[in-house]
């Protein structure tokens, strides 16, 4: 495989195989990852509950929860936003948490992007 | 012997007289590149090491690089002929074996999987294909380098451009490896413009993204990631270890120690011992490997090989690369998101080449120009930590059908 010509024909070749292979084996994990998801209901349940409990420990005894329309899906935000708001009033103080709800965010466009560089200068 | 003559002696042992032209410009290009590491920051963790060996590699007399010698001398009692050692060799010639026998590429990786995260691209899976879509860089670059052999004087066999190609993969391990097997007399140039352009992928990716995609496009927010179960993070290292090395042995050295790192760092959460293993493997034991493959790399850079008109269009080749990678990425992000209805926000597909988490950090800031209130960062994670897997894929085809 000398002339310029043949070689450019193989690395054609090798770009088709290549590609092709590349394709296959990552498609081929995504279906599987698909079928692991079908799997793994179960454990995804459990791994939720386990969130819930380490997060109340921690912050005060007295975090209780009686909020109104959160789906389950909400049971993490809803223990980091407790936690976080028992760390804030600090110990000892009997924190009942009735509601928590997302309003709209009235930010002025300035303060956003003020925002958003300080977050980018920490990524 | 008169002092004069003892003087002309000492003055012959000394590099002053020895060094050479090639010499003295290699040892500049090292000033450049520990200016460009230290005061620019590009990859300092790694184009320091390699900038500092490639000063050591061109200090003339100092023989660093020097193999060591042998002698066959025949044993006198038994009259069999054995191997005396005359010269040890070089510190760099030993430490250098680790790259050529492909020992600390994979190693980097057994850091790199105990560090990734790889939840995002778990939570969905389709974004795997990006990885895979960003992988075109390495074969349009590939193809790039033997359409030079149409000009005389400039050309590169199979196995070299194929280590070219591997640029555009934006992997340093992986371009280490590829290239200490296919070509390792091109391995000074390649890591060189590997880890440079990987540093300035803030600069050449943002206008390719911005000039394939419109507006619309840019400001499409994803959905939020679903959580990811232990027993799904647990599994997703020895399938994919399975599945790859089965399908492309060639890449199961690089492969099977990423995603051991990466069961360490789950198995870590069950069962607490494991911690040691993974802090060493993303620590100390990355730490010592990249000082070695760092100067050793670096110490590639031979005046005489690198001060060539290839040098030159291996660089400009690899800047094809980049180019050509998170152009395949973004053109493919663009197919998803017609195909799920704009759910998909096409810049998460430029984070397709590995350079993690770099590339995965531009994504998010483009899309962020666009609309203010856009996070893809964690969306273009998955991507970012597919091109991991897709390059390490590529790089065992490259190996696989390149290596003559």
């Amino acid at each position: 495989m000398t002339s310029a010509q043949e070689m450019i024909v193989y690395g054609l070749i090798v770009t088709l195989v290549g590609m092709g292979v590349v394709f296959l084996v990552l498609i081929g994990l995504s279906y599987m990852l698909d079928v692991l998801k079908l799997f793994s209901k179960a454990g995804t349940a459990e791994k939720k509950s386990e969130v819930k409990i380490d997060n109340i420990e921690e912050p005060a005894e007295a975090v209780s929860f009686s909020a109104a329309e959160e789906d389950e899906d909400e049971e993490e935000l809803i223990a980091v936003i407790s936690a976080a708001v028992a760390a804030f009033m600090g110990r000892g103080r009997n924190l009942t948490i009735r509601s928590i709800k997302r309003i709209e965010d009235g930010t002025p466009a300035w303060a956003k992007i003020g925002r958003q560089e300080q977050m980018l200068n920490r990524l | 012997m008169s002092l004069v003559d003892a003087l002309y002696d000492f003055f012959l042992t000394m590099g002053f007289s020895a060094i050479t032209w090639q010499e003295i410009v290699m040892i500049l290009i090292s000033f450049v590149l520990i200016y460009l590491a230290l005061v620019k920051g590009f990859e300092p963790l790694l184009l320091l090491p390699i900038a500092f060996g490639m000063l050591l590699a061109n200090l003339p007399l100092a023989g660093l690089n020097a193999e060591p010698v042998y002698q066959i001398v025949a044993d006198p009692v038994t009259g069999e002929h054995t191997h005396k050692m005359i010269d040890a060799g070089g510190l760099l010639y030993w430490l250098y074996r680790g790259v050529k026998l492909g020992i600390y590429p994979p190693l980097i990786f057994l850091g790199v999987g105990a560090m990734t995260d790889f939840g995002p691209l778990i939570a969905n899976p389709r974004s795997i294909l990006l990885g895979a879509a960003a992988q075109l860089g390495i074969f349009t670059t590939f193809l790039g380098a033997l359409a030079l052999n149409f000009i005389p004087g400039l050309g590169f066999n199979i196995p070299e451009a194929a280590s070219i190609g591997i640029i555009g993969g934006a992997d340093g391990p992986t371009a280490i490896y590829l290239t200490a097997k296919l070509a390792p007399h091109l391995l000074g140039p390649i890591a060189v413009a590997a880890y440079s352009y990987m540093a300035l992928v803030p600069l050449i990716q943002p206008p390719i993204m911005k000039a394939l995609t419109t507006k619309a496009e840019r400001e499409i927010v994803m959905e939020q990631l679903r959580p990811v179960s232990r027993l799904e993070r647990i599994v997703f290292p020895v399938l994919v270890t399975l599945v790859v090395s089965l399908v492309l042995p060639a890449a199961a050295s690089l492969i099977g120690m990423l995603m051991f790192g990466n069961l360490l760092r789950e198995a870590a959460m069950m069962q607490s011992t494991l911690n040691r293993l993974m802090k060493t493997a993303e620590g100390e034991l990355m730490n010592i490997v990249v000082i070695f493959l760092g100067t050793t790399v670096g110490a590639t850079a031979n005046g005489e090989l690198f001060l060539s008109p290839r040098t030159l269009a291996i660089i400009f080749l690899g800047l094809a690369a980049f180019s050509g990678g998170t152009a395949g990425g973004v053109i493919f992000g663009k197919i998803m998101c017609k195909m799920t209805g704009g759910k998909v926000n096409p810049l998460i597909g430029s984070a397709g080449v590995s350079a993690v988490p770099m590339a995965a950090r531009v994504s998010q800031r483009v899309g962020q120009e666009a609309n203010p209130s856009n996070f893809l960062l964690m969306h273009a994670m998955g991507p970012n930590v597919a091109g991991v897997i897709g390059s390490a894929v590529a790089a065992g085809v490259l190996l696989s059908m390149c290596n003559f």
